[in-house]
């Protein structure tokens, strides 16, 4: 991560951009389509250019070349502006919002700013519509006590799920990923649960510390994860996943594109279409493009089976394994470096060959990577499904948050990793 | 505000409280250990007289068996670690009245050629039972960064990432740990082998040698005349023998009167190419300790006069 300071006009153009074309599209009347285009082009654009630019130029390299062309433009070395992704998608919901009469143009410049700037949720989300944000910026924010320690709570959790969970099991995960050819079977199949657990607790963990910090603020951000790993379905984990971004795929991309109001092909596409878009978002790569067509895959399957009356499976455990399941086969090509890289770890999972010889490098690592896993299991599915450590309804509430705190803060001092790894999420 | 404060100076004195204890707890069992890379060997080396010499380096000097010099021997190497942890630790060892007669230092001159400018400076950290502690250690640490101290605050980051080496350590220490020399050999097996034939690739410098990357080589000279421990520095033979040290490394070990044994240079035809003695391209395995071992400390004796086994 490189600091540049002239990128701050990237984000400095598309607030000066959009806040205008906002105005422009409630003013418009029958012109509003147009600015709501420029807006959309605008923005598009410059995710295009910083993201998309050397990943097309490559494809188009490769395709000239296969027809005895060379391809004349010029590989550009430019660095990504961090969280472009993000607030280029939080400022298109917008100015779309606005053209669909759901939100009011913003007259207050620095409010605009704020809502675009705002650090806790910058860099990597949670992509915050504008109905959940300005009008908490125009309300008179007092210290509370009670709202403070819950912030810090959160952050400490988001830590927690950072600094100990995640960056531990990179460790372990990065030993096997980064040499595909000499792992297989069960190896490559516990790697591969074990970066779902990394991933989440990495996202999952900034997204808590966002929402802390900006709690402490007295602002309030959208929930981004709900135990995204006890879903029973692919539809219900992409419900509980990212959820800030799942949201904005359904509501400016899929049902725009006609939802499931156009017949069940049409559905079909749609969905699709969106998970392949989605999977794009990520970043440019056939990777994440393959990523996200296995996810759409997957929808489209299930909603085929509940067309054709295959009744859903009776145990709830079985389906949350066969979810948790397919979405770490999905992870695969998230994770690995390359296509090829990709390919070989599936094919060597499913090569019978040596299948039960686990390579385990570091003993006390592993177990600390289970450890730590199990912990997180028990404290998230006290915390979000049993609510048990929702201290306010206790009897001696800051009793048992003073001791939750302190518990995390030891856990971090212990065993956190001190020379981690960047947040996953920070590189879209 | 005023609540918020009093969760504040709890929340800091609860912390406060159960760093020290559990601080203190760790600190017994960490005392406990008598092996590992983690604080073990260097406990037990500690509790030990200190002996006529000590084999001290990264990864690649742990193949050095201690019996084959006819003199009291230890090996102290400790894999994964560079100059700023022999430093430090041999700061800590006289510290603790524990140094030796005679030190061979096992030294990677590609070190000192890398363009990765901080790869080097960090394995002090794995010393940070000692922060605190140990002046040089102190010094070294804060040195990495300016928020470095903060971490140790807390009592506990003493421990930070090796409460599971800890008592796992700590259970083999109780359990079955026998008194030994520091050697710790690597089994040799036919997989390794084999690998070694395919990952044997160069070890190549990627930049030319970084003089102020030895600071702390000089450093660890420096300690040794003033506490008058005899230097010898070696490099380890590799697998393929490639690499070529630059001329000035060679020099300026001469100019400080250490005497340098560089396998690099000299070769060692028992063991290289040899894969069934290797467990990597870069590690002798037990069998191939025996003939790298024997070498040295016949080169050895011819630099001290010592009479070897």
């Amino acid at each position: 991560m490189f600091l540049i300071p002239v990128y701050i006009f990237i984000i400095w153009a598309t607030i000066i951009i959009d806040y205008f074309m906002g105005i422009c599209i409630e003013k418009g009347g029958s012109k509003k389509k147009l600015y709501l285009l420029l807006s959309i082009v605008a923005n598009l654009s410059i995710l295009a250019f910083f993201k998309y630019y050397n990943f097309l130029n490559e494809n188009l390299g490769v395709i000239l070349h296969g027809v005895g062309y060379r391809n004349l433009l010029p590989y550009l070395n430019i660095a990504l502006p961090i969280g472009l992704s993000f607030h280029t998608f939080q400022a298109m919901s917008y100015t779309i919002d606005i053209y669909r009469g759901q939100q009011k143009a913003e007259r207050h410049f620095g409010i605009y700013a704020l809502y675009i700037m705002f650090f806790p949720q910058l860099v990597a989300g949670p992509i915050e519509r504008a109905h959940n944000m300005l009008h908490q910026f125009y309300e008179k924010h007092y210290f509370n006590a009670e709202r403070t320690i819950s912030g810090l709570q959160l952050i400490l959790w988001g830590l927690y799920k950072k600094v100990v969970v995640a960056d531990t099991i990179a460790i372990y995960v990065n030993s096997i990923y980064d040499n595909p050819s000499s792992n297989n079977g069960l190896t490559l199949v516990i790697a591969t649960y074990a970066f779902a657990f990394q991933i989440y607790c990495d996202f999952s963990g900034y997204s808590d510390i966002a929402v802390g910090s900006a709690r402490i603020l007295g602002f309030e951000l959208t929930q981004n994860f709900r135990l995204p790993y006890f879903s029973k379905s692919v539809s219900e984990f992409w419900r509980r996943w990212h959820i800030s971004f799942s949201t904005w795929l359904r509501d400016y991309l899929y049902i725009p594109l006609g939802g499931n109001r156009s017949g069940k092909i049409k559905m079909l596409r749609n969905i699709l279409i969106t998970m392949l878009l989605g999977g794009l978002w990520h970043g440019a790569s056939w990777n994440f493009i393959l990523w996200g067509a296995l996810n759409g895959a997957y929808l489209c399957i299930e909603k085929m089976l509940s067309y054709f009356g295959v009744k859903a499976l009776p145990w709830k455990l079985l389906k949350v394994f066969i979810t948790f399941n397919l979405i770490c086969f999905s992870w695969i090509f998230f994770r690995a470096d390359t296509f090829h890289n990709a390919s070989l770890i599936v094919r060597n999972i499913f090569s019978v060959h040596e299948f039960f010889n686990v390579r385990i490098q570091d003993v006390e690592i592993f177990v600390s990577m289970l450890v730590k896993i199990i912990l997180l299991l028990a404290i998230e599915f006290f915390l979000l499904r049993k609510h048990s450590l929702d201290f306010s309804e206790k009897k001696h509430p800051w009793i048992w948050s003073l001791s939750f705190n302190t518990f995390l803060i030891i856990l971090i001092v212990v065993f956190g990793v001190k020379e981690g790894t960047q947040f996953i999420y920070f590189q879209f | 505000m005023k609540t918020f404060a009093k969760y504040l100076i709890a929340l800091f004195c609860l912390v406060f409280i159960v760093d020290k204890g559990l601080g203190y707890i760790f600190n017994k069992l960490y005392l406990q250990n008598r092996v590992g890379d983690t604080g073990g060997k260097i406990n037990y080396y500690l509790s030990l007289q200190a002996p006529d010499l000590l084999i001290m380096g990264s990864s690649r000097s742990i193949y050095v068996i201690p019996d084959s010099f006819n003199v009291s021997c230890f090996n102290l190497g400790h894999a994964g670690m560079v100059d700023d942890f022999h430093t430090g630790l041999l700061h800590v060892l006289i510290a603790h009245n524990k140094a030796p007669k005679t030190i061979l230092l096992q030294i990677d001159p590609e070190t000192y050629c890398s363009l990765d400018t901080d790869k080097y400076e960090k394995s002090i950290q794995n010393l940070l039972y000692y922060y605190g502690k140990d002046e040089l250690v102190t010094e070294y640490i804060n040195g990495i960064s300016f928020h470095e101290r903060f971490f140790y605050l807390f009592h506990l980051f003493r421990f930070n990432g090796r409460a599971f080496n800890l008592i796992g350590n700590a259970l083999k220490s109780y359990r079955s740990f026998k008194p030994n020399n520091g050697y710790d050999p690597l089994p040799a097996s036919p997989e390794d082998s084999a690998s070694t034939v395919n990952l044997a690739t160069k070890v190549n410098r990627d930049g030319p040698l970084v003089i102020s990357r030895m600071k702390y080589l000089f450093r660890f000279i420096e300690l040794c005349k003033q506490n008058n421990i005899k230097l010898i520095a070696f490099t380890s033979p590799l697998y393929a023998n490639h690499f070529q040290e630059p001329a000035a490394f060679d020099s300026i070990l001469r100019l400080n009167n250490i005497p340098y044994i560089n396998y690099l240079k000299l070769g060692l035809p028992s063991v290289e190419n040899k894969p069934y003695l290797w467990k990597d391209p870069v590690h002798l395995n037990s069998i191939g300790a025996t003939y790298a071992s024997g070498d040295l400390a016949r080169r050895f004796k011819q630099l001290t006069g010592v009479q070897n086994k």
